[in-house]
């Protein structure tokens, strides 16, 4: 018979120890890209202005790889208002307007052993009656308007609500984004949004990072 | 007859997709009302029942218990299912690929489905290229092969974990989740992104990908994988959670659960890319749960001798037969054959008709839960790798 705890034992402690130490990898294109020469470059997306790469447009794809290179940088992510408040326990209810899958399984990764969220005071829940945090994805959809209120509406407060991944952000490259609709605390850039861009940006609406 | 699998109308005509074959045949209006499958290719999943005591039980449509947005509504008297409506389209997305040209249609293709996005760029790309009667060099078809392969087994990992997670076996779960995790890092270092999104483009890749790392960890993900379902299959609450679970006899489901119910039916036997592989599908034959978790943990193992053969095997260049006729090509996602319909013109998209695994396979789902009890609801669910983001509209 199987005992897995004795199993898991053996692997030995696999958690990063991020922020407090270096991140140990990324997901190259879901950083924000980098100029690395001045030639033009075609972005589906048109997220390419003089300042440099919209983090709220950019879809990840890589296409510009011609001038630009991913800057492998956790910041992905701004911030608009922080909660302090929510130092001490942090509780996600993730709402999903209109994804292609991938934005709900990166944001559930960061429970996964590789990051353990929990170790950070951040959880889960399955109601946003019990959430500090809101965090919205997918582009916007006519059917989900009035669950996302309803779901605004049921939070205690203090609380957050973040916009999560590129298509709440600028509807993506096929649809509207969520921003007419939505106040966000925090925006998290990326299609999607790596588990490590993830944490930082957690820990910095929650104030516990500077 | 071959199993008609999905239907189109266009310019005022119906055609039909049948199984094991590319050709696609006119239609009556009258025989496809007559169709098994007529309801879930037309995304109508109500099977509403009424009777003394029966009360419709609503679950969604946005909790966190599921991974994405959908309604249940589970007719019941108490604990039995008598019945279940499945409302898919609060996410409804309606995206459209036609009036773009092939490389934002192959983003927004990716973008259909991200879980399985490898899959679905490369049917498309691959339909393109067809229809461009392109050369595709020997390389791109076997860095292909290689990454769908990937694909596959992360998919499979990652539900393995969910029904591990349904079942209550939280330490397999979680063990599976850093597998799930460590292959995504390799895959994201070596292809720049971690669920493979900009990589393929019409006649090739748009990076260099070098497969060794790749090939190397997916070997040792699936050794540990391999510990992990030996010690789930002799694990008795693990077992009596999924058999017997959500029995299905249909033939008209896809993938996995299809093969679960003792046919033999996998597009990669019909696929050029594995031609050279001998492949031979794995399949079940109790139609539960427990037989469709069978079946995907075995094709864990078949995915890696596949990559493993690939990575070593020389592949011939794969020349595109030039079609002018109306065909549809297809590919064997990890949850089951996708098949496409599609007409180009002037470097666009002008045409484009998509039958999915899931639309197919959440009919079976609803069938195959009537009888079992509430609790059954998640394992049955997380045995058939439903993507509700692929029954949304994509034209
Ligand atoms: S990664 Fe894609 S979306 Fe982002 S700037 Fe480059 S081309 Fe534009
Ligand atoms: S932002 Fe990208 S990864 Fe996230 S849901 Fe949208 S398409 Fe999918």
């Amino acid at each position: 018979m199987r005992i897995w705890p004795l199993d898991s034992l053996k692997k030995g402690i696999i958690t990063t120890k991020f922020p407090k130490k270096e991140n140990e990898t990324i997901s190259p294109w879901s950083t924000l890209p980098k100029r690395k020469n001045d030639e033009d470059v075609f972005c589906p997306a048109d997220a390419i202005g003089t300042e440099g790469v919209d983090l709220k447009k950019c879809i990840s794809c890589g296409l510009c790889d011609s001038s630009f290179e991913p800057s492998l940088k956790t910041d992905n992510y701004s911030m608009i208002r922080k909660e302090p408040a929510l130092k001490k326990s942090f509780k996600i209810f993730a709402i999903d307007s209109g994804t292609c899958g991938s934005c709900n399984t990166e944001l559930h990764s960061i429970n996964n052993p590789y990051y353990d969220a929990s170790r950070l005071g951040i959880f889960f829940t399955n109601t946003p009656k019990q959430a500090d945090a809101l965090a919205i994805m997918g582009v916007y959809s006519e059917k989900m308007v009035p669950v996302i209120k309803e779901a605004i509406s049921a939070m205690s407060r203090p609380a957050v609500i973040i916009l999560f991944g590129a298509c709440p952000l600028s509807g993506n490259i096929f649809g509207k984004s969520l921003e007419s609709i939505i106040e966000p605390d925090l925006v998290i850039g990326g299609c999607p949004p790596d588990p490590f861009v993830i944490i930082e940006a957690l820990e910095k609406v929650r104030g516990r990072k500077q | 007859m071959n199993n008609i699998t999905g239907f189109f109308e266009k310019d005022g005509k119906f055609y039909a997709i049948k199984d094991g074959t590319e050709i696609i045949e006119e239609i009556s209006l009258s025989e496809l009302e007559s169709l098994r499958i007529y309801n879930p290719v037309r995304g109508v999943y109500n099977h509403g029942v009424s009777g003394e005591n029966v009360f419709p039980f609503n679950y969604g449509p946005s909790t966190g218990g599921m991974i994405e947005t959908v309604d249940f509504k589970i007719y019941t008297y108490g604990e039995r299912i008598l019945s279940l409506d499945i409302i898919t389209d609060f996410k409804n997305r309606n995206m459209k690929i036609t009036g773009h040209p092939y490389q934002e249609a192959i983003l927004i293709m990716e973008r259909f489905n991200g879980f399985h996005s490898f899959s679905y760029s490369t049917l498309l790309s691959r339909e393109i290229e067809q229809k461009l009667s392109m050369q595709v060099d020997r390389e791109t078809v076997k860095t292909r092969v290689i990454l769908l392969e990937i694909e596959r087994i992360i998919s499979h990992i990652f539900k393995t974990a969910r029904l591990c997670e349904a079942a209550s076996q939280n330490i397999a779960s979680y063990w599976l989740l850093a597998l799930r995790e460590r292959l995504m890092r390799t895959v994201a270092q070596e292809t720049g992104h971690r669920y493979m999104f900009g990589i393929n483009t019409v006649g090739g890749l748009r990076r260099k990908i070098d497969c060794n790392k790749i090939v190397e960890v997916a070997g040792k993900v699936v050794s540990e994988y391999k510990a992990i379902i030996d010690g789930l299959t002799v694990s008795r609450i693990f077992i009596d959670r999924i058999e017997n679970t959500c029995k299905v006899d249909g033939q008209f489901q896809r993938g996995p659960a299809l093969r679960a119910t003792g046919t033999q039916y996998d597009y990669r036997q019909f696929d050029p890319y594995y031609s050279s592989m001998d492949f031979k599908p794995v399949s079940e034959t109790g139609g539960d749960s427990l037989s469709r978790f069978l079946v995907f943990s075995s094709e864990v193992f078949q995915s890696l001798e596949i990559i493993q053969k690939a990575s070593k095997g020389v592949f011939g260049e794969y020349k595109a037969i030039d079609s002018n006729q109306m065909r549809s090509g297809g590919i064997e996602t990890p949850s089951g054959d996708a098949r496409i319909a599609l007409e180009i013109g002037d470097g666009e998209i002008t045409f484009l008709y998509l039958r999915t695994p899931s639309m197919l396979n959440m009919e079976a789902y609803a069938e195959g839960i009537r009888g079992n009890v509430k609790t059954d609801i998640p394992f049955a669910y997380e045995s058939f790798g439903l993507w509700i983001c692929e029954m949304g509209c994509i034209k």
